[in-house]
């Protein structure tokens, strides 16, 4: 039990860590649902092993069932709009890796400006950091001070989830990113917040969104429609 | 028997009413006027139940204000908040008799009473960051109504979830800070005087470390500049009454939050920033809301400008009314509920008869459907501040607060009053509150008159059937009471001030 103990202790710290930090990376430059779902999935579950740091292993655990939750509600959704929008998948002749196009015609919000967006988040969350740390709860009261792992991780998961927001206009992109803003902040509130009700409610704030994103891309790729920034453009 | 206590009625009413109207949602007459009549009552019951003593309601006793325990959090219903949800109650009431002869969706009836459910549990609930879950739980479940399982466009009712959802994170992290500060304050006063001297510091370190996310969570929340983009997207998406609701009753409860969450930290109101930021959000709100309608093609978007340009003449009475500006904000917003009212009303007939609201595919629609064209256009006057309307004495109080602010900016100005000297550099404050009055007022009446002038024509429009007799009585009905608050604004000022007096904020 030890070893496990110790093991899961370990598990915890830094590797959890850069899994949150490469989730959220993979969410914001993924265009493949399957590739952002499946991270998404891992992201709650390192979100409950990370908790397990800061609150009870009971609490963390709600986390990780919420993220078990929320992820087959999209998933059920994106299989649906995936038969309904079958151009999505033709080969086109592009690079592909795990399904991301890879190609400088792959869009003007796919993946070259996905990643040049991304340099731009990390220089800029590496800036703010120092700023950042001095602002969290924590260190105003002097306890109960948020380990800067998990500050840091906290800050990246919301960096992507805004520049995903920004950057996207389909329901089916914008809930991942939402997603991984509200786990983000979870990071630094569950710390704070021993009130269950707090914790049952934002779990089931984090379901009914995951509902509420699923019926918005049904709706979507029913009426043929991509809301967002290219809509938007046209109309201009 | 002991009495049955008031958080029970406030939500078990409605959520009964829900699933009994999701029964009977193929039955427009029975689901609108089941859920009109549980929103009459419970409207009735906030407006005439005491909060300290028992009454009996039908042969049952009834303890309105008294607390209840669930699941560890204690609900009890304050005099604000009975105040807030009464005219919830009332306005909701309203649209659900509208909608009766306007159907906004089957999901309208069920949905928005387990909305309103969820609104009276955020003013019951005593934990800020619970009330501000619950708030974003009721935006979360409003999108179910807002699409209505119409195949339009999804970005009004995407951006408004995705903006709530911004906010909660922010006010949480604000809420947690005044607790905080709350708590230290409470500890330096439990302990000697000098034993303790950083606690006062602390606790005013905690309060001023609120301040930042409290304002973005706001701004967000309440629709203010830059934030409000969802709002034009939802009424040109959403059907009319629905937007009706989210911009009336939706904005009230994030207004009560806001109203809470101040009455918590008064100690917010008493930075200078905070009320020089209010008034900026307000101008920019009501010129850019102004500017943006003067320019629209359709109906819907023309309808979403002016409440988001009305929202910020709000903002303006709040923050540049002084110690009345409660009062004046509070009068405004139910004043502006009429309007908003009226224009989704006659905006309901004219889709519903039209099949579009955009200029271009209205011609000749003014004389086929005169009623709705009338109460459009008077609602759409009511929320520029146009005179012998509802919305023109606050636009006018409001208008006159401004100006007295920005007049020692003036270049105009004389002698500068005493005890005030203009900073330099802030000339530019004066034109920019010049030009944002007259733009909320004279940019929505410029749209409108676009819109009434492809609304005009003699070709006749036999494709489009004539206008619905019960949904233009209640039209008539708005526009007439639209009127009547033009010459007595008065009408609801007592209970504007009641609810002003319970915060006594300013």
């Amino acid at each position: 039990m030890d070893t496990f103990a110790e093991v899961f202790e370990l598990l915890a710290g830094p590797p959890a860590v850069v899994g949150l930090v490469l989730t959220a990376g993979a969410i914001f430059l993924s265009s493949h649902w399957r590739l952002s779902l499946a991270a998404l999935l891992v992201q709650y579950l390192l979100l409950a092993i990370v908790l397990t740091r800061l609150v009870q292993p009971e609490l963390a655990i709600v986390r990780g069932l919420v993220g078990m939750l929320v992820v087959p509600i999209l998933y059920l959704t994106a299989r649906r709009v995936d038969e309904r929008r079958p151009w999505l998948d033709q080969d086109d002749g592009g690079i592909r890796f795990f399904g991301v196009r890879l190609d400088w015609n792959a869009g003007a919000l796919s993946l070259p400006l996905r990643i040049l967006a991304l340099l731009l988040v990390s220089l800029a969350l590496i800036r703010f950091f120092p700023d950042y740390t001095a602002l969290l709860p924590g260190t105003v009261t002097g306890s109960s001070q948020v380990p800067p792992d998990i500050a840091f991780a906290s800050l990246w998961l919301a960096g992507m989830g805004t520049a995903g927001l920004l950057l996207s206009g389909d329901a089916l992109r914008i809930a991942p990113a939402a997603l991984t803003i509200l786990v983000g902040f979870d990071l630094i509130y569950a710390g704070l917040e021993p009130n269950l009700a707090v914790v049952g409610f934002f779990g089931a704030l984090t379901l009914l969104v995951s509902l509420a994103f699923s019926y918005l891309a049904g709706i979507q790729v029913l009426s043929g429609a991509t809301a967002g920034a290219d809509e938007e453009a046209t109309e201009l | 028997m002991s009495p049955i206590p008031g958080p029970i009625v406030l939500l078990a009413l409605p959520l009964l009413a829900a699933v009994l109207t999701y029964l009977f949602r193929h039955l427009a007459f029975v689901a609108a006027t089941l859920a009109a009549v549980v929103a009459s009552a419970l409207a009735f019951l906030c407006l005439r139940l005491p909060l300290d003593r028992s009454a009996f309601v039908l042969g049952q006793e009834v303890a309105f204000g008294r607390p209840v325990v669930i699941l560890g959090q204690t609900l009890v219903l304050n005099p604000a908040g009975q105040m807030w949800l009464a005219y919830v109650f009332v306005l909701v009431a309203v649209f659900y008799l509208i909608a009766w002869r306007l159907s906004q969706g089957r999901s309208f009836y069920p949905f928005s009473l387990a909305i309103l459910a969820l609104y009276a549990l955020v003013v019951l609930v005593q934990t800020f960051a619970l009330a501000v879950l619950v708030f974003a739980v009721s935006v979360a479940v409003s999108v179910f109504v807002l699409q209505a399982g119409q195949l339009a466009p999804i970005r009004g009712a995407q951006r408004y979830l995705v903006v709530t959802l911004l906010a909660v994170p922010l006010l949480l992290i604000a809420g947690w800070f005044v607790d905080q500060a709350t708590l230290s304050a409470a500890n330096a006063a439990a302990l000697a005087e000098g034993s303790t001297p950083i606690t006062p510091a602390l606790s005013q370190t905690l309060a001023r470390r609120a301040l930042l996310p409290a304002a973005l969570g706001f701004g967000l929340l309440l629709a203010v500049f830059p934030f409000s983009t969802w709002m034009p997207a939802l009424a040109a998406g959403a059907p009319p009454l629905v937007s009706a609701f989210v911009f009336t009753a939706g904005q009230a409860v994030a207004l009560y939050l806001s109203l809470s969450f101040l009455d918590m930290a008064p100690a917010f109101l008493r930075e200078p920033a905070t009320l020089t930021v209010i008034r900026l959000a307000g101008l920019g709100m009501a010129a850019s809301g102004g500017l943006m309608a003067a320019v629209q093609r359709d109906f819907g978007r023309l309808f979403g400008y002016a409440v988001l340009s009305d929202l910020g003449i709000l903002f303006l009475a709040f923050g540049s009314a002084g110690s009345q500006g409660l009062v004046l904000g509070l009068l405004h917003g139910i004043n502006r509920s009429v309007a908003i009212g009226l224009m989704a009303a006659s905006l309901s007939i004219i889709r519903h008869r039209a099949t579009t609201d955009r200029f271009a595919g209205l011609s000749s629609v003014a004389g086929r459907l005169p009623i709705a064209t009338g109460g459009l256009i008077l609602g759409g006057l009511a929320l520029a501040g146009f005179p012998f309307t509802s919305g023109f004495p606050t636009h006018w109080a409001v208008g006159r607060s401004v100006w007295n602010w920005v007049q020692p900016f003036s270049p105009l100005a004389g002698e500068p009053l005493p005890g005030f000297e203009a900073a330099p550099g802030q000339d530019w404050l004066w034109g920019f509150a010049l030009i944002a009055l007259v733009a909320s007022s004279v940019g929505i009446v410029i749209g409108l008159l676009r819109g009434l002038n492809a609304m005009l024509g003699s070709e006749p429009r036999d494709d489009i059937a004539r206008q619905p007799i019960l949904a233009s009585v209640m039209v008539l009905a708005l526009a007439v009471f639209t009127l009547v608050l033009g010459f007595y604004p008065q009408l609801f000022l007592e209970p504007a001030s009641s609810a002003a007096q319970v915060f006594s904020l300013f």
